[in-house]
């Protein structure tokens, strides 16, 4: 065999080699697929709301060109966004998690056909308990959204989960709210307040 | 039978550079794809030098 097709081959082969260890290497999840901005993790500005005695702070994600976002979060919400994914939050509240992301939605299909079709069957299979309180359509800042409220069994706890998808210009967002059923009634007015606050930011 | 193999090689190159530049890749399969389209063009590439250096072999034996 031609030596310099052997040390192709060779080359070749230990080229695949690594390749298969940076991708599915250990350290493969800190330099594959879309990284966190910092920036996105900084509020921005602060806006006092009297109505419910609450402090906003507006994140503006940048995690994705397409899909910019804004969203107002209490200020009492503990930001555990450290360990999230690219255009993702998660908030710890006193009894409760918030988390906002964003998803992808297949083009031959729309958001609520999505939402119906394939997320509810899969939370159906994921959750113990799953049971469907609401379901509705409404609007955020001018677009389409789905809100799917529903019930699970967490650890013998009745946990309450309030799911909205917005439809947006490329990926849809999901903002979800899960805390124990007694105690939703309490911060319901709060949870539409950062619902409502959501808007695109590149539309 | 070279000329096959330079058009295959040629094919899984493209194939690989497509699933690298174009392709929208669904939001959980970033990795498998960046394996993929990777592993198509270092293939694609190294089959195409291979291939060349083979024909320069051959016309160098033609020569003689």
């Amino acid at each position: 065999m031609n030596k310099k097709v052997a040390v192709i081959f060779i080359l070749t082969l230990a080229a695949l080699g690594y390749l298969t260890y940076y991708s599915f290497g250990p350290s493969s999840t800190t330099h594959i697929g879309p990284q966190v901005n910092p920036e996105s993790l900084k509020p921005t500005q602060t806006t006092a709301i009297s109505q419910n005695n609450e402090t906003l702070k507006i994140y503006h994600n940048k995690d994705f060109a397409e899909n910019f976002y804004a969203i107002s979060i209490p200020q009492s919400w503990q930001n555990s966004s450290s360990t999230s994914r690219a255009g993702e939050y998660d908030f710890n509240l006193s009894d409760g998690t918030a988390k906002v992301e964003l998803m992808d939605v297949p083009d031959n299909s729309t958001l609520e056909l999505f939402v119906l079709s394939q997320e509810e069957p899969k939370l159906k299979t994921l959750l113990t308990g799953y049971k469907r309180i609401d379901y509705q359509k409404i609007n955020i800042s001018g677009n389409d959204a789905y809100q799917l409220d529903y019930l699970s069994d967490k650890d013998g706890v009745n946990y309450e989960s309030i799911r909205t998808y917005v439809t947006g210009p490329d990926q849809a967002a999901v903002i979800t709210f899960s805390l124990p059923q007694i105690s939703v009634a309490s911060l319901k007015n709060t949870f539409d307040l950062v619902t409502n606050s959501f808007s695109w930011e590149n539309k | 039978m070279r000329q096959v193999f330079l058009f295959v090689s040629l094919a899984i190159l493209c194939f690989g550079l497509y699933l690298r530049l174009f392709y929208d890749v669904p939001d959980s399969q970033e990795k498998i794809n960046f394996f993929v389209s990777w592993f198509f063009i270092i293939t694609g590439i190294s089959s195409l030098l291979i291939n060349l250096l083979w024909d320069s072999k051959k016309k160098e034996k033609n020569l003689e």
